[in-house]
């Protein structure tokens, strides 16, 4: 009985998983109003893996989470962007790195709010001084985006929430460091 | 904050700490508690929480009341994101149209030095429940005034 229940309950599963695959894009997260900054720095930098993004809310898996691999690659595009450095390198050659970790995603399907802090940490490369470091919060209200769809499980209205939550995060991220970057120097430079 | 590597990582109650920092045996004070969303003023939210706050950190035995001068006390400062109290029919028709609402960003500092050395956010929601959830925009406050306390509480060995 067991073995026979076996197989429709695998392929029920992966049905089930195949129907929850995120559906953000990274392209859905770089900030649309960043601009190339005019003065920037004549660091050369590298962007680590950002750590975390693990939401504690179990649920969220069922919708499109913000994960690690898709935010550091929204947040080089969003500096490469900007150019508020001279140069977007790897590690080896980079005067600087900066690492982010995503201390706090919270939210759950059907939820109202989607709220995401972030931490950035800019260090020297060569002694590991920190040059620059800040926490940024950044949140949405479904009802902000809720344009008349009777679809309160619409995935994409959560990806959306989402997105905006992360490029408002990038924004003020890249909104500080247009007032720091010129004035960060490393040992190398 | 010291460190992002070097920050704890809180799976369940979701502070996160600066390296190294120890939170056993120290006392808690409650500062005013600030808000971006007017709703939270019009709503009493702020002073609810504070006072919730205070409420629950007196339980455990961990509020500053100031009568003691404990040395190096950690200030909690907290300011409302997001507020709403919603609405008992939008809650009865469908979840988030009436949904009651906080979002609170918490900072921990050193009393002395007012370095940063903790942060978490609290959010607290009440989506469905209908008439049963008449006092939704109020139990949100302490709910969330309760998930701060456990997950301070959480980082004290007892």
């Amino acid at each position: 009985m067991q073995s026979r229940l076996t197989v429709p309950v695998l392929v029920l599963s992966f049905t089930l998983l195949g129907g929850c695959t995120p559906l953000v894009q990274v392209n859905d997260l770089v900030p649309r109003s960043v601009v190339r900054i005019p003065s920037k720095s004549s660091m050369r930098l590298a962007v680590a893996a950002a750590e975390g993004g693990e939401s504690s809310e179990s649920m969220t898996v069922v919708v499109a989470n913000v994960n690690g691999p898709e935010y550091t690659e929204a947040l080089r595009q969003t500096l490469g962007t900007a150019g508020l450095f001279s140069e977007l390198t790897t590690e080896d050659h980079a005067d600087a790195v900066l690492r982010t970790r995503i201390l706090s995603q919270r939210n759950a399907p059907r939820s109202a709010v989607y709220t995401l802090l972030v931490h950035y940490e800019l260090r020297d490369r060569e002694t590991s001084a920190i040059l620059w470091q800040d926490t940024i919060y950044s949140d949405a209200v479904g009802s902000d985006f809720y344009s008349g769809e009777v679809d309160i499980i619409n995935r994409k209205f959560f990806v959306r929430v989402r997105a905006k939550t992360v490029q408002d995060n990038l924004s003020q991220l890249v909104a500080t460091l247009t007032e720091q970057a010129p004035h960060l120097k490393t040992r190398s430079r | 904050m010291a460190a992002a590597a070097g920050l704890a990582f809180a799976d369940e109650a979701s502070l996160w700490l600066s390296e190294g920092v120890d939170l056993n045996g120290r006392r808690f004070a409650v500062d005013p508690v600030t808000t971006i969303d007017p709703r939270a003023e019009e709503e009493h939210a702020v002073d609810k929480l504070r006072t919730e706050l205070a409420k629950g950190l007196a339980q455990l035995e961990m509020l500053d009341t100031g009568d003691k001068a404990p040395p190096r006390s950690v200030r909690i400062s907290c300011e409302i994101k997001r507020y709403s109290a919603g609405n008992v029919a939008g809650r009865w028709i469908g979840g988030k149209f009436g949904a009651a609402y906080i979002v609170v960003l918490v900072k921990l500092a050193e009393q002395e030095s007012h370095q940063l050395i903790g942060e978490m956010v609290a959010v607290r929601e009440i989506a469905g429940g209908g008439l049963f959830s008449i006092e939704a925009g109020s139990t949100i406050v302490t709910d969330a005034a309760d998930e701060i306390v456990k997950a301070i509480s959480n980082r004290v060995a007892h």
